[in-house]
């Protein structure tokens, strides 16, 4: 017999898969639907007829759709996501890359915006109703509500243009190791996590909020305890609870700010193909970032889940 | 390809382009405020030789914009001592090349990279007037125009040894004219009857119609020479030309580094080593990255963020011959242009001048009189038909029995910063005239995809054709695929045939003038401008030259 943890995390693991299979045929249904023809696109508008027959004929085209799926669910658990006439090759041998630059990216980003969230949420929450949580309250709010292709513009100018600290684009190669252009990274990492930082401080905030109110800390200053412990040794330890959930879940928010982020700043992760594949019908390359992406926030899902569950036992019981 | 390739503007990348060009205006003043702090710098850490005095002035150091209708093209300044060899220049653009490197199956940006690898048997210079010699040296027409003779320059090697011969010229043109291949280029070409090799370094194209035209047609995008012995794929994946670059990396699409050909048949030419092509999809990005230096110059700069390039003086703001247009046309096939003074209404209506103003203020533009053929072109006629004349204007409407007033949608590409200027200004003077004019705006690519041929009353933007005879039958015979206004008159198409099979040069003007003249009083179109394409260039960036086919003639450039 499993221990209860381990089946909760089995369980949640098959469900994953389940859903990844339910994403696979709606990603393929909605490409399939769309009027875009991959053939045309790779031959031009003045392609002939019978060109066009062929090539269709060699890409497999000419099968019916559930044909086509199975096969590309296949070759796809080979690990063969297909040619992309954008890329001029093969998918899978330039997504991993590509992948590995946008987490790389978003990680940055996570560890520049994670702690200062924590660190701005704690005051607001602290010293909630004050000045510092008035500022921080609405500076947030106002970061949370800017899409990326505004909140872009203005970092640019403030850290690139204005300060001149940092490069307004992160021009490398796409094979280039990101971690030497640290200071590339910067400017997008933040952008693409900026609502994220706004979200967890405001989080953080209602959290502590709401555990400084709790009897046991109310207990624990009636006691005469110090301010600093109590905060630091009670009510934090329950506030960041929630918190740890919500950067997990935030990583499928992020790969969306993505597409604007990589295009604006010209960087090269799979964001920016997903894009490009969208804009020149490249459909085995929308598939497959549209898939990659799928996967990684159902893993973050799966991630946040179980953190929560392990870092909180009452979870596990329900 | 997105949409129908005649259509100039680079498609948007986002929908929020609107926003990011205000917001790169913005930027703009706010880095014009940077780089005016840091102004006395460059010259002290960049010593540049001795004496050295601008060969043309950089536009932006003139204070007056350039007269309207100045057809020469701007360069880059040159330091005295000539042009030095070496160095990799970082080409910056906004259009993401898309993997196709095969001359004769591309459209559009990869064709920049395929001219620099494979190279025409004739090019046309950058105001699309004049022939210049590439692969041939010389041709002479036969027959009336119905044959036609290219001797080959000698001595010019492939990138993989194997000296250029008449037999790559015969491959090349039976490749582009295979039906089952798919060539974009075989509807121009298909004048052809029969390429063959008269000797090593001579061919003879035989055509089916004479057409006086006939060397214009091989400086298109498609008839670049390949050699024989290659493949398909490899012209396309390891492509091999006589070209002044090859190609050293193609990684992931949005880098490419192009390498000399140390052989190639110019011995003085290129001055460059490398050549790196950077991709950076958003304008505002692209221009921000070129004033940080990290690239040294950008293909096309969006007017809105030319301001950004003129208060900078690292940069130089070039511009190309005012050959590209976009402007509002009106379909003649239904109501209420049908009636033919409705038609002459609308044409009064606008103040072309103003027009032209309004959009390309201080970019050296031509006003036009709704002429679509090129103000550079020989075959141009000035003319002077088309005056502002609201009281006319009215009349006229009246008399067609709209006295009581006129409403009508004006449909615009609204990511076109001076296509909204200027249908603005149109809607202001026609509610003078009586006519409620709503533009409607829809982003340039959903435009092209579903409005463009559909509309009534619309705008249009044209890339540079490089005859007459293309720039008229491309877009005003009864059969053409892209006839926006449904221009459709017997006696013009006629004429048309009969213009491009005149080998009397001076009754070949007179039909052309004649061509232009009716279609200007005839025509749906209201053209106010020619307009230029800008690049831009850091200062150590010399001999830069914009060409609207092959974005720029990278051989004559070289830093300092």
């Amino acid at each position: 017999m499993l221990p209860r943890w381990l089946r909760f995390v089995v369980r949640r693991f098959g469900l994953m898969f389940l859903t990844l299979f339910l994403v696979t045929i709606a990603i393929f249904g909605i490409v399939a639907a769309m009027p875009a023809d991959v053939a045309q696109y790779m031959l031009g508008q003045h392609a002939t007829p019978e060109a066009l027959a062929v090539l269709r004929e060699r890409l497999g085209l000419d099968q019916p759709a559930h044909i086509r799926y199975v096969r590309w669910l296949t070759g796809t658990l080979r690990g063969d996501l297909g040619y992309s006439p954008y890329l001029g090759g093969d998918i899978a041998a330039v997504l991993m890359t590509r992948i590995r630059n946008s987490l790389f990216m978003g990680a940055v980003g996570f560890v520049i915006c994670v702690p200062l969230a924590i660190v701005l949420g704690v005051l607001a929450g602290v010293f909630a109703g004050r000045l510092v949580d008035r500022v921080i309250s609405i500076t947030s709010l106002a970061a949370l509500s800017l899409p990326e292709f505004v909140s872009a513009v203005a970092l640019t100018l403030i850290l690139s243009t204005w300060l001149g600290w940092l490069p307004p684009s992160s021009l490398m190669e796409a094979d280039a190791a990101p971690w030497e252009h640290l200071d590339r990274l910067i400017l997008p990492a933040l952008t693409a996590t900026l609502a994220i930082l706004a979200y967890i401080a405001r989080m953080t905030r209602g959290s502590v909020i709401d555990v400084m109110n709790q009897p046991y800390v109310r207990t624990a200053r009636l006691k005469g305890l110090p301010r600093r412990v109590v905060i630091f040794k009670h009510a934090l330890r329950n506030a960041l609870l929630p918190t740890i959930t919500v950067v997990f879940n935030s990583m499928g928010w992020l790969m969306g700010g993505l597409v604007i982020v990589e295009t604006f700043f010209a960087y090269p992760g799979v964001a920016r193909l997903l894009l490009a594949g969208v804009e020149r019908n490249d459909l085995p390359l929308l598939q497959a970032t549209t898939l990659l992406i799928a996967v990684i926030t159902l893993l973050a899902n799966f991630m946040a889940d179980v953190a929560y569950a392990l870092l909180n036992p009452r979870i596990r019981l329900s | 390809m997105r949409f129908s390739n005649p259509l100039s503007e680079a498609p948007t990348v986002l929908s929020r382009r609107t926003l990011l060009k205000l917001a790169g205006l913005t930027t703009g003043g706010l880095l014009v405020a940077a780089c005016t702090r840091s102004a006395p710098a460059p010259s002290e850490e960049q010593p540049t030789p001795s004496g050295q005095e601008p060969a043309s002035k950089p536009i932006n150091e003139s204070d007056a914009p350039a007269p309207a209708g100045d057809a020469a093209a701007e360069q880059a300044p040159a330091p005295a001592d000539g042009p030095r060899r070496g160095g990799r220049l970082r080409w910056g653009t906004a259009r993401e090349p898309d993997g196709f490197l095969d001359p004769a199956l591309g459209t559009g940006q990869p064709l920049t990279f395929a001219n620099w690898i494979y190279e025409p048997l004739v090019n046309i210079d950058e105001t699309f007037g004049e022939l210049v010699p590439r692969l041939a040296i010389d041709w002479r027409a036969e027959e009336g125009g119905s044959v036609w003779e290219f001797d080959l320059r000698q001595g010019v090697r492939f990138h993989h040894g194997r000296e250029f011969v008449a037999d790559d010229v015969v491959h090349t043109f039976e490749r582009i004219l295979d039906p089952d291949f798919g060539s974009p280029g075989r509807p121009v070409l298909s004048n052809i009857a029969e390429v063959s090799a008269v000797d090593e370094h001579t061919v003879r194209f035989q055509l089916v119609a004479a057409n006086t035209d006939f060397p214009v047609s091989l400086t298109g995008f498609q008839p670049k020479i390949v050699p024989y012995d290659l493949t398909d794929d490899e012209v396309n994946n390891e492509p091999r030309g006589t070209g002044p670059f090859q190609i050293e990396r193609y990684a992931n699409a949005d880098r490419i580094v192009f390498g000399r050909n140390p052989d190639y048949w110019d011995a003085e030419r290129p001055y460059l080593d490398e050549v790196e092509v950077i991709a950076i999809p958003e304008a505002t990005t692209l221009v921000n990255t070129l004033q940080a230096g990290d690239i040294d110059a950008v293909d096309a700069v969006p007017e809105p963020l030319m301001s950004l390039i003129e208060g900078n003086p690292d940069l130089s703001l070039l511009f190309g011959p005012p050959i590209q247009k976009e402007y509002i046309f009106m379909r003649l096939d239904v109501e209420p242009f049908t009636d033919e003074r409705v038609r002459r209404a609308f044409k009064l209506i606008p103040d072309r001048q103003a027009m032209a103003e309004l959009s390309w203020a201080g970019i050296p533009h031509h006003v036009s009189d709704d002429n679509p053929v090129i103000p550079t072109n020989p075959l141009h006629l000035e003319t002077d038909v088309w005056q502002q004349d609201l009281e006319e204007a009215r009349r006229l409407l009246a008399e067609a029995g709209y006295g009581d007033g006129l409403e009508i949608d004006l449909w615009a590409m609204n990511d076109q910063y001076a296509v909204m200027e200027f249908c603005l200004a149109y809607a202001d003077w026609a509610r003078q005239a009586g006519v409620t004019v709503n533009v409607q705006g829809v982003p340039s690519d959903r435009y092209y995809a579903e409005k463009w041929l559909e509309v009534s009353f619309g705008t249009v933007g044209w890339s540079p054709r490089t005859t007459a005879d293309e720039q008229l039958r491309i877009a005003y015979t009864t059969d053409a695929q892209w006839n926006e206004t449904r221009y459709h008159d017997a006696d013009f198409d006629a004429m048309l045939d009969q213009a491009l099979a005149e080998p009397d040069t001076e009754r070949r003007q007179a039909l052309y003038a004649e061509l232009q003249r009716k279609l200007i009083a005839e025509g749906g179109q209201i053209i106010h401008a020619h307009h230029p394409v800008a690049c831009a260039v850091r200062q150590n960036v010399h001999g830069y030259q914009y060409h609207p086919l092959d974005s720029v003639d990278l051989r004559s450039v070289w830093l300092s």
